[in-house]
């Protein structure tokens, strides 16, 4: 799960007036059009002068198009719409290799792969990176008022705790919300065994009366933890960097069980009538110099070690935005599901949600 | 013969000389070819073979060193782990091998148990995302596992290997791709060739040329990659141009323990020296027979074919000049020597042939002349005139004896024969004498022809002076007619010039030469008139005309003659000086 920082509205709104300036401009001559790419992502992610960067290098236009969900994005895959390069989080990666749609990339464009950190290479969602590069990546754990609570928060289990009964929060979403039963009871957070997920559910069930759950959006949590309605939340960076902003006393913990791992990857559709020129792109957007502008404005974590360097140091050393190898380890990351699990996991959800009326 | 024609286009020599260059050629070039194509499948063949053992060598070489690092991999699993954890074995198999950059074994939930790594090397035992790597699934699983080729911008190019230990985890190493580069890059094949590496999708991951495997470079597209990693075991061999655009002779061979294929390839230059080299032998060498053979024909051809033909050519010229006494050399047996013998056969017959001939001629001559002046015969057959009917412009003298009848009756017939015989012998010469000829004899009379068959410029003139000579040999003739008591003959004499017919008349059993015309005629009547004028020489105009300058003559009544509208004038002849 990505949250979308309120800044980058301002760059969405410069991209949306670049592409109008372009569409002004003078009619097409004769010379025969160079291609132009389609990139699908999450609004304002990448911005415009990034892009016109891009096109002044190599005379590729790009067009950003953003998605409200990559649900949406996949759709349209499916439906046969065409793109050149699409931003996908992990667990949609293999129904789309499995399905075709998913282009294999060639290498040899891209020699910045070479800059990816070796934790991200070769995951077993993507064997061998075949499909898939990965962009960004994030936690998930538990943002937390140190001044409300009576000892110091170090695991999922202590969303359970009856001192913080009704001052908890999360999200109405099964994955993660079963994954912090799972973890908290040291599973794993992709578990498909049902004796596994039994016990899950029972415990979530348990929490069900002491926990507040709001939809998601960027830092949703950071106005309850500021206003101390809530002393424990699952949270994210940007809840953390909201909330912080306003309260100092709001920290963020990586719980002991593992955090879990959320990431974003470049893939390259297989309908793509530019596939090279997509690679030419993925490239140019893994610099070292380009990775880290990325960073610099987004503050996401951007899994390019030659980029860190050039990382802006509040950035770089904010835990939050880059966890520490010791906050990482035990943290999984969010895989696809069986379609055996996938339904085990539905029915849980589905009980939870019915429990107690 | 010394001015020798320039030899001729269509030579003979030349045109066996080419079909011979031409066979020659077809011929060297056949047997080139074939021999070639032996060679060349030979030493293909070798090639294949000796290729697939180098690239068998080199396969092994690469799996060995994986296998190497597999066994130690193995070992550490097997160890107990407390053990491990004390004893610093690790770190020790981690310092004795270069080739080994991190050493880590993990339990079943990919937790650290113990790590070893050369300075500044750990990235296994930092990294979070152990659970979820491809690697530490597989190896869970059971599986040994050999990562691509992984190229980083914080440390040197690695492969990630792995296998399950004995305790249910994992024990997991970095291997240096360095090291692995110096044994592909080590790797001999031919004197030329190079050996590298491909994973199954079709990387580059090691070769001589490390920026070629820094570049990620890719070569699944071409054909004769995708011929390696289809076939069935990885072995497949070939000739074609390589990514790096050479032609060469490739093999490729599985590398056991990995989805790598070791492809070998050496370059065509070197696979087919030896083919080349026998070319170049080869085709040398039959050149030069070659040109042996053509010039050795050559020689042979000039010596016993053109040399004797053109001694053929100098005799027949020779020959053709009337050297009859010529012989050409036969002195083998072969068909110019059979040639010459017939030419001088030839030569021989011609030399005979010429001899009768000549012998004829000198018959001819003999009996011809018994009946015209041998000066005539000689000027007929040396000449030749024609002697069918003509128009020709010529004199003509007819001579008869007066009263030679009367006097046959007073002598007996042999008497009267013998006497016009001699007094025939004794005209003869004065006719003969200005270039005259007796055409015919009748009884005691004779016609003499001057300018026909051959021309005589003043034929009048010589005519007169005949008629001059007669009278002169006819007073000598008399003058021993009365010494011996013999009668005396008196001669008339009619003289006449111009255009008469010539020609051969008579049976084709009996011709004879003769004039005939009104000119011939007037020449009788005007020898006729002699008796009534009492004169012994009359001429015609046109004669006298031709010797007014020269004779004494006097003019006589004119006649009518035939053929003539007006009388012509005739003059007797006095007297004409025949110095």
């Amino acid at each position: 799960m990505k949250s979308r920082l309120g800044r980058l509205s301002l760059c969405s709104i410069v991209v949306v007036l670049t592409a109008l300036v372009a569409a002004c401009g003078p009619a097409p001559t004769a010379v025969p059009a160079p291609p132009e790419l389609i990139l699908r992502n999450w609004e304002g992610d990448i911005s415009a002068d990034i892009l016109t960067a891009f096109e002044a290098e190599y005379g590729i236009h790009v067009v950003y198009l953003p998605y409200e969900s990559q649900e949406e994005a996949v759709a349209a895959m499916r439906a046969g719409e065409v793109y050149d390069v699409v931003v996908l989080e992990n667990q949609l990666i293999p129904p789309l290799v499995e399905e075709g749609l998913l282009a294999e990339i060639d290498y040899s464009n891209i020699p910045n792969f070479r800059n990816i950190s070796p934790n991200f290479r070769d995951l077993a969602y993507d064997p061998g990176n075949a499909h898939s590069i990965p962009y960004s990546w994030g936690t998930t754990g538990l943002v937390v008022r140190t001044d409300l609570v009576e000892e110091p928060v170090t695991r999922w289990a202590d969303l359970w705790d009856p001192r913080y009964a009704g001052r908890v929060m999360g999200w109405p979403l099964s994955r993660y919300m079963l994954g912090i039963a799972l973890k908290s009871l040291g599973y794993s957070l992709n578990s498909e065994e049902p004796a596994e997920v039994e016990a899950a559910l029972e415990r979530l069930i348990e929490l069900k009366p002491a926990i507040i759950l709001r939809e998601w959006e960027p830092a949703v949590a950071a106005p309850y933890l500021v206003s101390g309605e809530v002393v424990i939340a699952v949270g994210q960076a940007d809840d953390v960097i909201e909330g912080q902003a306003q309260n100092p006393a709001i920290a963020y913990v990586m719980p002991a069980e593992g955090g879990i791992l959320w990431g974003d990857n470049f893939t390259i559709p297989a309908n793509t009538p530019h596939k090279r020129e997509a690679e030419l792109l993925i490239n140019f957007l893994l610099r070292p110099e380009i990775s880290a502008q990325i960073i610099n404005e987004t503050y996401y974590w951007l899994p390019n070690d030659a980029a860190l360097p050039l990382v802006a140091p509040e950035i770089r050393n904010n835990l939050a935005i880059f966890p520490d190898a010791a906050m990482l380890r035990g943290a999984e990351i969010l895989l696809p599901l069986s379609p055996a699990g996938e339904a085990l996991h539905a029915a849980a959800w589905e009980r939870f949600l019915s429990s107690g009326e | 013969m010394n001015d020798l024609p320039m030899e001729p286009r269509a030579s003979l020599r030349r045109r066996v000389l080419l079909a011979l260059t031409a066979v020659v050629i077809l011929a060297i070039l056949l047997i080139t070819a074939i021999i070639l194509r032996f060679a060349y499948q030979t030493e293909q063949d070798v090639w294949q073979s000796r290729q697939r053992e180098e690239s068998r060598a080199a396969a092994r070489a690469v799996e060995g060193l994986i296998e190497q690092v597999q066994d130690d991999l193995l070992l550490i699993g097997l160890l107990e782990r407390d053990y491990l954890i004390e004893s610093e074995v690790l770190t020790r198999i981690v310092r004795q091998n270069i080739a080994l950059m991190e050493v880590i074994r993990l339990d079943r939930d990919g937790n650290l148990i113990v790590d070893a790594y050369h300075d500044g090397e750990a990235v296994l035992s930092n990294l979070f995302t152990i659970p979820q790597s491809t690697w530490f699934h597989l190896a869970l699983a059971g599986q040994p596992y050999v990562s691509d080729l992984q190229i980083s911008a914080v440390s040197e190019p690695y492969i990630i290997l792995a296998v399950p230990a004995s305790d249910g985890g994992v024990v997991a190493a970095r291997l240096r791709m360095g090291v692995l580069w110096e044994v592909v890059a080590g790797l001999r094949v031919g004197q030329t060739g190079q050996a590298y590496v491909v994973d199954r999708r079709g990387y580059v991951i090691a070769h001589p040329d490390r920026e070629i495997v820094l570049a990620n470079t890719n070569i699944a597209r071409r054909a004769e990659i995708e011929a390696m990693l289809q076939a069935p075991d990885n072995q497949w061999n070939g000739s074609y141009r390589n990514f790096e655009g050479q032609n060469v002779l490739g093999v490729s061979q599985p590398i056991a323990g990995s989805s790598w294929v070791m492809v070998s390839e050496i370059p065509q230059r070197e696979a087919t020296m030896t083919t080349r080299r026998a070319l170049f032998v080869l085709g040398g060498g039959m050149l030069l027979l070659g040109l042996l053979a053509i010039l050795v024909a050559n020689r042979l051809m000039v010596r016993l074919i053109v040399a004797p033909l053109e001694r053929l050519r100098d005799g027949a010229e020779r020959v053709g000049h009337g050297d009859l006494d010529f012989q050409l050399e036969c002195s083998s047996s072969d068909e110019i020597s059979q040639v010459a013998a017939a030419f001088n056969d030839m030569a021989v017959r011609l030399k005979e042939r010429e001899a009768a001939l000549a012998e004829a001629q000198e018959r001819l001559r003999d009996a011809f002349s018994r009946y015209v002046t041998p000066r005539l015969v000689d000027q007929v057959i040396e000449r030749g005139v024609s002697l069918g009917g003509e128009t020709v412009e010529a004199s003509v003298l007819f001579a008869d004896i007066r009263g030679f009848t009367a006097l046959a009756e007073q002598v007996s017939p042999t008497e009267a024969v013998d006497l016009l015989n001699r007094y025939f012998a004794a005209v003869e010469p004065a006719i003969a004498a200005e270039g005259g000829w007796i055409a015919g004899f009748g009884g005691d009379s004779l016609l003499a022809v001057f300018g026909a068959p051959i021309l005589l410029s003043d034929h009048a003139r010589h005519a007169v002076r005949a008629a001059m000579r007669i009278r002169q040999a006819l007073a000598e003739f008399n003058t021993c007619q009365e010494q011996e008591g013999g009668p005396c003959l008196r001669v008339g004499i009619g003289i006449t010039c111009g255009e008469m017919v010539a020609g051969s008349i008579g049976t084709p059993e009996r011709m004879e030469y003769t004039v005939i015309g009104d000119v011939v005629n007037t020449a009788a009547r005007l020898d006729d008139l002699n008796k009534q004028w009492g004169t012994d020489i009359l001429i015609s105009e046109a004669v006298y005309k031709a010797v007014a300058v020269e004779a004494i003559a006097h003019p006589m009544p004119a006649i009518d003659v035939k053929g003539k509208s007006e009388p012509i004038r005739i003059y007797a002849l006095e007297d004409m000086p025949l110095s």
